[in-house]
């Protein structure tokens, strides 16, 4: 046992290799984050196949819909994780930015403050600096990508939110997203066509 | 203890008399500065809390159609008609269309009215989840033609003149497209036409957008993805330093107002109908269909190359939104023989609701329709 203030020799001496080499102690801090995302797909790829395994008997007709559960939840896991990916590649951009606008700002401080016209000039100077470094980077390629893949994944999330709700919804017979799309776009159609109608009767009706 | 023995005047010690006197001066004006800060920042919250009842669009006019998706406006008379040709605006599907009669001093509308011109405006309702499927084609074929049909009829006339701002603008050069039989002038103000040449944020954010997904997802634009977009356009000289001038300027009754109408309007983002949206980032921004004369709305194809109307192509030199590069090419897409761009040093809500733009813009805008009307 490991009392406080204490060092777990052990724990040290178990990262030895077979040849007596010091192999790197794996900790969260040190763990490469792509490795670790790679590991967590794979978990998820694994109970997504095993979700899918064909049922036989009578228990298949109960199995679908917790199985078509567990598909979900596992894809819901896995947007999860690429959300979190792009995420912070999104905000890594957003704080490269920050830091350098800080940095280019930081060597426009005025030399001494005098009066308020000082303070107003570095004020003028600050906002010159940070408005000319983010427009560069919400006008790149870079940034437009990222913000594009971070809605993305966030619009996956909600679809996949969307879709578990539906199913735990069932038992009241509601009609499902899909069915009232199609109603909403029979509605549309139908309006179309009464505009048309309606104005080939007046068209009719001027002409005669 | 007396105060003396706390607080010596070291001042007066090292640096003699008249450095002490200074030294006083300068602390009394730096207090006076913060008082005055502190009286600013408590009258800018005040301002703030108690700033619902703002007026907007308060040129007389009358709702002389009223349907599902839009309202058309008939604006009263100012002065004797000048012009038999009515002009019908229409407006953007973005934000609201008070804009163009923000303030009586700053309203485009009203500068029009006053130039003797008879208008008729647009004003686009809210799009609910129903009108996910609303399309240009509702739009333009449906919506604008509509009114376009009660002008002609209300003021016995043939053709009008159509005026559009923004993606107004657009709609507008797509409507004269198939329908110029109905058009005498085509007055287009930051129309967005080439989006290949667009070198703005908003046109960067739009060609990588997944608009298919969106659509898919949510259905209609939800206004918070609008605002996302809008933080990212000038995000320090106007997201920040707005808020600093304000305080500056609190005591200023015209500013205030002037601010507070401004900011009004832009956080009254109504959401966009899907299909609308979608064919607007992945047609218009991603495939440059309409500058390709490409773009199929309805059963048609919109070829530009037959716009043989006059046409007037107003664009702001510093248009952050809709860059000029975007809509100038407009003038060489189409056959007309007279046609006009003209250039203005403002950005693009400067164009439309300044002092600028009612002593610069609005005068050349009114002489260049009023030669071309009946």
């Amino acid at each position: 046992m490991v009392t406080e203030g204490e060092v777990n020799n052990d724990r040290i001496g178990s990262n030895n290799d077979r040849e007596g080499n010091e192999a790197p102690i794996q900790t969260p801090a040190n763990v490469d984050p792509l490795l670790m995302r790679e590991q967590i797909s794979k978990v998820f790829d694994l109970w997504s196949e095993i979700s899918r395994l064909p049922t036989v008997g009578p228990l298949y007709a109960y199995s679908q819909y917790s199985r078509s559960e567990l598909a979900e939840l596992v894809e819901l896991g896995k947007t999860i994780l690429q959300l979190q990916s792009h995420f912070s590649e999104y905000w890594v951009l957003i704080n490269n930015t920050y830091v350098h606008a800080l940095t280019r700002a930081a060597e426009k401080l005025p030399k001494k403050y005098d009066s308020k016209q000082d303070f107003e000039g570095y004020r003028k100077a600050v906002i010159d600096v940070f408005e000319d470094e983010f427009t560069s980077l919400f006008n790149s390629q870079e940034f437009g990508r990222s913000y594009s893949l971070v809605l993305s994944q966030q619009l996956d999330l909600f679809n996949h939110l969307q879709k578990l709700t539906e199913k735990s919804l069932r038992v009241l017979n509601l009609p499902t997203r899909a069915e009232v799309n199609e109603m909403v776009k029979d509605v549309h159609d139908l309006k179309k066509e009464v505009h048309d109608l309606t104005r080939k009767m007046a068209l009719s009706h001027y002409e005669k | 203890m007396t105060q003396e023995t706390f607080l010596p005047n070291t001042t007066e010690l090292r640096l003699g008399e008249g450095h002490k006197i200074e030294e006083e001066a300068d602390t009394n004006l730096f207090f006076r500065e913060f008082v005055d800060l502190s009286r600013k920042l408590e009258k800018t919250r005040n301002v703030l809390h108690n700033a619902g009842n703002i007026e907007v669009g308060i040129t007389p006019n009358e709702i002389v159609r009223d349907a599902k998706m839009y309202r058309l406006l008939h604006y009263r008379p100012m002065v004797s008609r000048t012009a038999k040709t009515p002009i019908l605006v229409v407006y953007a599907l973005i934000n609201k269309s008070y804009i163009l009669d923000l303030q009586p001093d700053k309203s485009w509308i009203r500068n029009l009215l006053n130039q003797g011109f008879d208008i008729y405006l647009i004003d686009w309702k809210t799009p609910t989840q129903v009108d996910k499927y609303v399309s240009f084609d509702d739009y333009v074929n449906d919506y604008i033609d509509d009114c376009v049909e009660f002008v002609r009829t209300k003021s016995s006339i043939d053709k009008l003149t159509l005026h559009g701002y923004c993606m107004g603008a657009t709609m507008s050069v797509i409507y004269t497209s198939l329908h110029q039989d109905k058009i005498r002038n085509l007055a287009a103000i930051a129309p967005v036409f080439d989006a290949q040449k667009d070198v703005t944020v908003l046109a960067n954010f739009s060609r990588h957008m997944d608009g298919e997904k969106i659509f898919n997802s949510v259905g209609n634009l939800p206004y918070e993805l609008l605002y996302a977009c809008y933080s990212a356009l000038k995000p320090f000289k106007q997201g920040v330093n707005k808020y600093f001038n304000l305080v500056e300027n609190i005591d200023n009754e015209e500013f205030v107002q002037n601010f507070l109408r401004i900011e009004k309007w832009l956080y009254d983002t109504p959401p966009v109908a899907g299909e609308t949206f979608r064919q607007w980032v992945v047609d218009i921004y991603q495939k440059n269909l309409l500058a390709a004369n490409e773009m199929r709305i309805g059963s048609e194809v919109v070829d530009l190359s037959k716009i043989q109307v006059p046409l007037l192509n107003i664009v702001a030199e510093e248009d952050h939104l809709v860059s000029p590069h975007c809509s100038a090419p407009l003038n060489d897409a189409i056959s007309s023989l007279d046609k006009r761009l003209m250039r203005f040093h403002t950005g693009h809500v400067g164009l439309i609701a300044s002092s600028y733009s009612q002593n610069n813009v609005l005068p050349k805008v009114g002489q260049w329709i009023k030669a071309r009307s009946q």
